[in-house]
């Protein structure tokens, strides 16, 4: 190691309270940022797939009585997949 | 689909049920269950799968019973199963607020059973689809709504109106919100500290960077490296954060996977946040350093090999008032070290006082919670129950109601689903038609204010008003989606700032107006002799024509607790993020003034100074910025409070901008006992260091 | 000293230079016109009071600053015309500096001070052997507060020879030192300049001192007031002051 280097390290050390402060600053706005953000990401993917698994609808109709056959008839519209 | 109520035991109130028909033998086309235990239901039995959030809020196992109206009769349902459902991952009643675990359950049925029970054979009254890839969204429920318009569709709509979905997305939006703001208000306070300490540093080590410069090393190599001090803080802070990051992550995911009763688990790691966080850190140290790094590779070699000259001080401020004859010397020197440096100062106030303002801002979700809840339950929805009709009837449906035993008060209301459109912003809502007098629901904004309701037009939510871009004055389209289904233009005559979400409302009879309807009714608001509840809720469980009772506040408290249990932990992160901040910033003023002044006080030590006294006039400096922080602090908690409240859109309900005493106190308290403990630990700093030997050394 | 040398031409020759400092609204005139040459291989001492401008001499000399007006050769090297990066190369790769103060990085051992210089030179000495020279091989692994001022001041010397300068320049070496430490170092200075032929301009303001060098440049309010060749050097051993 240069000796640069070793300086560097030492002088570090002298200071380590007021640099680990600093660093635990800097790892807490991180921690938080990547908790938050991580999580959001997850829970929406868990989201998905679970809607994508279990089949989750997209559009959602209630009506007072209509017979059985609307759900063919609902299929048949232009851009609807599964009824 | 129907709502029953149910007969539940160990319960006063009637709940309410809705039960959902799922094909006989074979799994739903859509929307389909994840059995978690038990088996899938068989015809001829009144077999049923209920939710799992209604199951846990009263211990049912398989083979559980619970009795429900159907069609008028009681019956006793046979729980054979307990399921999720991606549909009802919050099982909630969309006319709710808040989820009420213990009094709304799902259940599902086999779609021969429902039919026998309800008289439905051959019909249905609820449809759900999905999308081709590409298609649009909007264009398919219009179709839907044209089609379902014959047998009485009240309007169609898309996920973002779907109440567990939304409900969700409400949820972790605010994970966003957080996400976003705080490494902006941690970084920021890690460049100050790191400004401090690398001027300090370079300050000190003038000769030795001239000493290397003398030798011939170049101002570029000088500059990197004491940008090796920063990469590595930064680099250290980076890899405990992430790591930090990675696993709370985990925990809170893990958190929300049971809240949510998720159940697949699955954890993704934001890389991409893991990437800019690190960036977004460095751009912070490098502007926090950049101009100490400059001027140590600008320094002449030459110049540094000479002492700096003494700082300049100047009288303080408090002094030009002729104050300082009751000043101590000590106090003088304080006043003076604060004056010198005003924008080292007022960051180091700027620093603590983010600490008090993280503190406000980790606990305003929870005040808001709290306020919307009392609003809305002491203030707007005074009701002891409220009941919805199975259908709009004949105002003389309600005057039974005020013959009960109990009833104090019975106020009606008419409900008009329907769809309200300005330009191409639209929302699909109930126009609440209420009495001109109005003591149970009120319409009530925050401030108090009750505006009147009229004949002769809407009064919106101001959040629906926003959604909608329109102002007082203004008209709108307004599709009713029941009776005759009219469309109607309708002007808005004003605005209520409410909490709970987007509503519309007016009086009553303009209500049946637009509907092109006689005098009809949805249900009442009640309030009730408490002595004659259980009285009044076996009348109304044996009501027919009521098909949902809702309790008033104290039937959400089971899930202000689990969401009070969630807040609970984040509380602890916000707590121990705030002390990082107060402490860093206090541990590292504190020993910078000590390294710029332990000259100055070791000539005082040497004077006859005691310990204690030399320590005051380093700590003083400190109590003065920390006390002057903490207002400061809580002001920054209040802005960014109101920030973020503007900043998380949230349907189900306006988060209030409030803050109770308190959280402010508690973020002060936090913060000064932070302060106390770094300046605890500069002072035995201070009484072990040999002040003495400073006078002699060279640097 | 050899007259072949002369004949090579000087290693330094400084032509009326003078340098103002700024200090707020005062001039400061710390070099008046001052025309002087150093020779390969010579022993020369810069004698003058505090304040007749020697420092301001041997700074720029070293090129860590730069003459108002006037020019400064080395070899071929115009310092006057250099920018700050040439200055910079021109000190790493010719220049070697022992300041009255030591100047050691207080976070490195006597080897690492030396080694800090070793790492950026061309052909330097190993750090021991350099150690080596100025007697403290038992040292070198010593952080400079274990050291006495003299010692502190010879790691001085080998981190600045370690690098085999064209020239040796030292600003007071002896200045913070007691006697008995100050001929100690002096001997090493002298050494160097013997064994390895390194030019060496020392600055003074001990009369006692200039004995020791072939050449002595007086210096007085800015300008050179004597330039005298020692007619024998004394060795440092006899040197009391």
């Amino acid at each position: 190691m240069r000796a640069i280097h070793r300086k560097l390290l030492r002088n570090l050390w002298v200071m380590k309270g007021q640099s680990i402060a600093i660093a635990l600053v800097i790892a807490s706005g991180i921690a938080m940022s990547v908790m938050s953000l991580s999580t959001l990401r997850s829970l929406q993917a868990t989201r998905e797939t679970y809607y994508q698994r279990f089949r989750f609808a997209e559009v959602f109709a209630s009506f007072k009585r209509g017979p059985l056959s609307l759900q063919q008839r609902v299929e048949d519209i232009s851009g609807v997949a599964r009824a | 689909m129907k709502s029953v109520n149910l007969i539940v035991a160990g319960l006063r109130e009637p709940a309410v049920g809705r039960l959902i028909s799922i094909p006989d033998h074979q799994p739903p086309r859509l929307n389909q269950l994840y059995l978690r235990r038990g088996r899938m239901p068989e015809t001829g039995g009144l077999e049923v799968v209920v939710g799992e959030s209604f199951a846990n809020a009263h211990g049912f196992q398989p083979g559980a019973t619970v009795d429900a109206i159907l069609n008028g009769r009681l019956r006793t349902l046979r729980i054979v199963g307990i399921v999720l459902s991606p549909e009802y991952i919050v099982e909630m009643n969309a006319a709710d607020m808040l989820p009420d675990f213990k009094r709304f359950g799902v259940f599902w049925m086999p779609v021969t059973e429902m039919e026998a029970a309800f008289d439905m054979d051959g019909a249905c009254n609820d449809l759900s689809l999905t999308l081709m890839h590409g298609a649009m969204e909007a264009d398919v429920i219009r179709q839907v709504d044209n089609l379902l318009a014959d047998w009485g569709g009240i309007g169609s709509f898309g996920r973002v109106d779907q109440m567990s979905h939304r409900f969700i997305t409400d949820e972790i939006s605010q994970l966003r919100a957080m996400g976003l703001v705080t490494p902006i208000i941690f970084m920021s306070v890690a460049a100050f500290l790191l400004n401090i300490v690398m001027t300090r540093l370079i300050d000190m080590q003038r000769e030795q960077i001239a000493t290397l410069k003398a030798f011939g090393y170049h101002n570029s190599e000088v500059a990197s490296h004491y940008l090796g001090f920063v990469a590595i803080i930064v680099a250290v802070g980076v890899l405990v954060g992430t790591g930090l990051g990675i696993r709370m992550g985990h925990g809170l995911t893990q958190m929300y996977t049971r809240f949510f009763h998720f159940p697949i688990f699955q954890f993704d790691m934001d890389w991409v946040t893991a990437v800019l966080t690190t960036l977004i850190s460095a751009v912070a140290a490098i502007a926090g350093t950049i101009g100490s790094l400059w001027s140590a590779s600008r320094l002449p070699p030459a110049e540094a090999m000479r002492p700096k000259f003494p700082g300049e001080y100047r009288p303080s401020f408090i002094e030009k008032f002729g104050l300082q004859r009751w000043l101590p010397q000590t106090w003088r020197m304080i006043l003076r070290q604060i004056r010198r440096r005003p924008l080292k100062t007022s960051f180091s106030i700027f620093g603590i006082a983010m600490a008090a303002g993280v503190m406000v801002l980790g606990h305003y979700a929870a005040d808001a919670l709290d306020f919307i809840v009392d609003f809305q339950f002491r203030h707007v929805q005074r009701q002891d129950l409220w009941i919805n009709l199975a259908e709009p009837s004949a105002t003389d449906a309600i005057l039974d109601f005020h013959h009960m035993k109990g009833v104090v008060t019975v106020e009606p209301f008419r409900a008009l689903p329907v769809r309200v459109h300005s330009g191409p912003r639209s929302r699909r809502l109930s126009i609440l038609g209420m009495a001109p007098d109005r003591k149970i629901f009120r319409v009530i904004a925050q401030s108090g204010d009750e505006p009147p309701l009229r004949n002769d037009g809407l009064v919106l939510s101001a959040r629906l008003a926003e959604l909608l871009q329109v102002k007082v004055g203004e008209y709108v389209t307004v599709d009713v989606l029941e009776g005759k289904r009219p469309t109607v233009q309708v002007r808005v005559v004003g605005t209520v700032d409410d909490l709970s979400g987007t509503n519309a409302f007016a009086l009553q009879p303009f209500v049946n107006q637009l509907a092109e309807e006689g005098p009809l009714v949805s249900g009442a608001w009640m309030s009730v002799d408490s002595k004659h509840l259980d009285e009044l809720y076996a009348e109304l469980k044996a009501t027919p024509r009521v098909v949902g009772v809702t309790a008033n506040a104290a039937s959400i408290q089971s899930f202000l607790d689990t969401v009070g249990e969630n807040q609970l932990r984040m509380q602890g992160f916000v707590i121990g993020f705030a002390i990082v901040i107060a402490a860093g910033v206090v541990y590292n003023t504190a020993l910078i003034s000590l390294s710029e002044r332990d000259r100055e006080l070791a000539t005082m030590r040497v004077l006859g100074f005691t310990k204690a006294e030399i320590s005051a006039v380093l700590l003083g400096e400190l109590a003065i910025l920390t006390l002057v922080a903490v207002p400061v602090g809580l002001l920054m908690g209040y802005g960014m409070a109101w920030l973020s409240s503007r900043s998380i859109h949230t349907d189900v309900f306006r988060i209030p901008l409030v803050i109770y005493p308190s959280t402010y106190a508690r973020a002060a308290i936090v913060v000064l006992i932070a302060a106390v403990i770094s300046g605890a630990i500069v002072r035995r700093r201070l009484d072990r260091l040999d002040l003495f030997a400073v006078l002699k050394g060279q640097d | 000293m050899n007259s072949s040398a002369i004949a090579a031409g000087p290693v330094f020759s400084a032509r009326d230079i003078t340098r103002v400092y700024r200090m707020g609204e005062v001039s400061v005139h710390a070099l008046r016109g001052v025309t002087m040459d150093l020779y390969r291989g010579e022993f020369v001492v810069l004698l003058g009071p505090s304040g007749s401008g020697k420092s301001t001499l041997l700074n720029i000399l070293g090129g860590l600053d730069v003459p108002t007006t006037g020019s400064v050769h080395f070899l071929d090297q115009n310092l006057t015309q250099s920018t700050d990066r040439e200055l910079t190369q021109f000190r790493r790769d010719h220049v070697g500096f022992v300041f009255q103060f030591y100047n050691l990085i207080p976070s490195l051992t006597a080897r690492e001070n030396v080694a800090l210089v070793t790492e950026i030179a061309n052909n330097p000495m190993d750090p021991a052997e350099a150690l080596a020279l100025v007697g403290l091989e038992a040292r070198v692994d010593h952080f400079p507060a274990q050291m006495s001022g003299g010692e502190q001041q010879r790691v001085a010397i080998a981190r600045a020879v370690a690098k085999r300068p064209d020239v040796l320049l030292c600003d007071e070496p002896t200045g913070a030192l007691d006697a008995k430490t100050g001929i100690v170092v002096l001997e090493v200075i002298e050494r160097i300049n013997r064994e390895l032929g390194t030019t060496t301009a020392v600055i003074t303001h001990n009369a006692m001192i200039a004995e020791m060098a072939d050449r002595v440049i007086s210096l007085s309010d800015g300008r050179v007031s004597e330039i005298r060749r020692n007619e024998r050097k004394r060795p440092a051993s006899e040197i009391v002051w």
